[in-house]
């Protein structure tokens, strides 16, 4: 007893080992790579401060086995910062590989870092199949000069039918902001958002992210409040005066959005849904609602005409056939890869989810039998039209298909 | 072929072309001394649970008045621009020390069994997550997560503030949650 209490209070006398005595390069590097999630962001940024000591630690350790991949999300988002040639080189490199887990972040370090020659580079990530890299490269246009070539002002406008509202709204944000002010239409827009994902309220976040980006261009709020709906009498009076602020910015009157942008209110019909975070194959939101549609795409979703009870047969068929896994909800490891399938029975408080998620690495067997044959019929329900009037519908159940590989593996035949 | 959107036509624009090493969670602490933030949220989730006792042996708690609290928007707290050591906005710091409903998603890096996690606006921290106010800090009182990969709503009370740790920002939102609102999510 006496020893562990000469113990207690040696340890509490000892000098705590000092963090000052590790070189501030090992420190950050180390603690981007392994600190708490909270930790790592800043870890990171501050290592980006270090220079070229910092870059020749992140080269060696992207020749090292995980290469440029095992640095982590955080560290690969700040090594533009460092100003090294051949890093650049290698986070170029690493855009080219589809299976480089890290895209999105290599995106926003080479564009916030850009160069004027690495524009037309940028221009053809405007059409990456991920919209976590297209919401990104948007920003390397905010270069002096970027828009003034007419090609790549086109390029970037047609990010304005971008089937993701993320990539819709900055886009627009960056347009008017660079003098285009017609894509104030777009971000308008978005404060008359209404639409839910399940209990998810997707409208309103794109009502806050909006206000967010605005600021003060159009003189402040005007009293609109993005928790309250747009047809509140208060938000209907404050989106007239920032709809006249707009037009007076641009001088005329705005555009109308097309059907892809406009606000929507769908939302709450849904009885099953799928939704793929698939951090090498994009994403993809699919609803199948009680009276018989898939809606596709979140906000205004593209809608599919279902045979007449095919949705409650799905949710008959996800009710039997979950039934087996009990109360387990949850496959795998957490990552960047993430399927997750939703049941609402009619009735039901809220939407049951039931998640596979991994990281980079392809883990065999991670989805349970139960889970895949249940994806199989709600892939079978897609349309395969290769050639749709809506571009969200274009080969779609080959792209879910090939998103689901990537997360939980190929669908049992 | 998509046609170019009228904002980018050829015209020109109108205007100018002008322990801070491993995840937190249970068991994840280690034996080193609770910093002073620590020791505050220890003594309050002490007196909280000694309030619950005297409640619960004073009489039935009650539970149908929560349903008229105030709900905090998670996309209120995650959506400002902040940058550190700078004040936050006058209506968020307002909401400090307030007992508020607050929904939003568990984290995904969030151990199964863990009595603290990070809160986010959606369901994968796409939308950002690790940025210091983009999550709220929630400590479980007298639960643990289990595994919720769906929305979620909590009642408890909100702290609003820069916690530092190690030279770090550690959060900016502390909400000490007394319990999760459960809905059915299941019927046949």
């Amino acid at each position: 007893m006496t020893a562990r209490l000469l113990l207690a209070l040696a340890l509490l006398v000892a000098p705590a080992p000092a963090q000052g005595d590790e070189d501030p390069v090992e420190r950050y590097f180390r603690l981007a790579r392994t600190g708490s999630a909270v930790v790592r962001p800043q870890a990171a940024e501050r290592f980006a401060t270090l220079g070229a000591p910092a870059a020749e630690r992140a080269l060696a350790a992207a020749d090292e086995p995980g290469g440029l991949a095992g640095l982590g999300r955080e560290l690969v988002e700040v090594l533009g910062q460092l100003d090294d040639d051949r890093l650049r080189a290698r986070l170029w490199d690493a855009l080219g590989d589809p299976d480089f887990p890290w895209r999105p972040a290599a995106t926003r370090s080479l564009a916030s870092t850009v160069r004027a020659d690495e524009l037309p580079r940028f221009v053809d990530l405007l059409a990456d199949p991920l919209a976590a890299v297209r919401a990104s490269a948007v920003g390397a246009f905010e270069l002096p000069g970027a828009l003034d070539d007419e090609a790549t002002r086109r390029a970037v406008g047609e990010r304005l039918l971008d089937p993701d509202d993320r990539v819709r709204r900055v886009t627009a944000d960056l347009l008017d902001r660079r003098g285009y002010h017609q894509a104030l239409a777009w971000l308008l827009e978005d404060l008359e958002r209404e639409d839910r994902w399940f209990e998810v309220p997707s409208g309103k976040l794109a009502r806050y992210e909006v206000l967010r980006l605005l600021g003060d261009r159009l003189g402040g709020r005007h009293g609109y409040d993005p928790e309250r709906p747009a047809d509140d009498p208060a938000n209907a009076a404050a989106l007239a005066v920032l709809r006249a602020a707009a037009r007076e910015r641009l001088g005329g009157e705005l555009p109308a959005v097309p059907p892809i942008a406009r606000a929507s209110a769908d939302g709450g019909d849904e009885v099953l849904g799928l939704e793929i975070r698939s951090c090498r194959r994009g994403e993809h939101f699919l609803r199948w609602t009680a009276d018989d549609e898939l809606w596709v795409g979140r906000g205004n979703a593209a809608r599919v005409a279902l045979p007449d009870g095919a949705s409650t047969r799905l949710l008959e068929r996800a009710l039997d056939g979950l039934e087996p896994l009990g109360d387990q909800r949850s496959w795998g490891e957490p990552g960047c890869d993430v399927e997750v399938l939703y049941l609402r029975p009619p009735g039901a408080g809220r939407a049951r989810a039931l998640r596979v998620s991994k990281g980079p690495e392809a883990v065999a067997g991670l989805r349970p039998e139960a889970l895949d044959a249940m994806l199989r019929e709600l892939l079978a329900s897609l349309p395969a039209d290769d050639a749709p009037d809506d571009p969200r519908l274009a080969d779609l159940r080959a792209r879910v298909s090939a998103a689901l590989d990537a997360v939980g593996g190929p669908l049992a035949p | 072929m998509v046609a170019p959107p009228a904002a980018v036509d050829a015209s020109a624009p109108a205007g100018a072309r002008a322990s801070v090493d491993t995840p937190r969670g249970r068991g994840s602490h280690g034996p080193v001394a609770l910093s002073p933030n620590r020791m505050h949220r220890a003594r309050a989730r002490a007196a909280l649970l000694l309030a619950l006792l005297v409640a619960v042996l004073a009489g039935p708690l009650p539970a149908d008045d929560d349903d008229d609290l105030d709900e905090v928007s998670i996309y209120e707290l995650t959506e400002i621009t902040w940058r550190p050591g700078r004040p936050l906005p006058e209506e968020i710091e307002a909401l400090d020390g307030e007992r508020v409903r607050l929904g939003g998603f568990v984290a995904l890096d969030t151990p199964e069994g863990s009595d603290v996690f990070r809160m986010i606006n959606d369901s994968c921290g796409c939308g950002g997550g690790s940025k210091i106010h983009h999550f709220v800090e929630v400590t479980l009182l007298d639960d643990d997560t289990g595994y919720r990969p769906g929305w979620v709503e909590l009642v408890g009370t909100l702290s609003v503030g820069e916690e530092h740790e190690d030279g770090f920002v550690t959060s900016v939102y502390r909400f000490e949650a007394e319990y999760f609102v459960e809905k059915d999510d299941w019927r046949r």
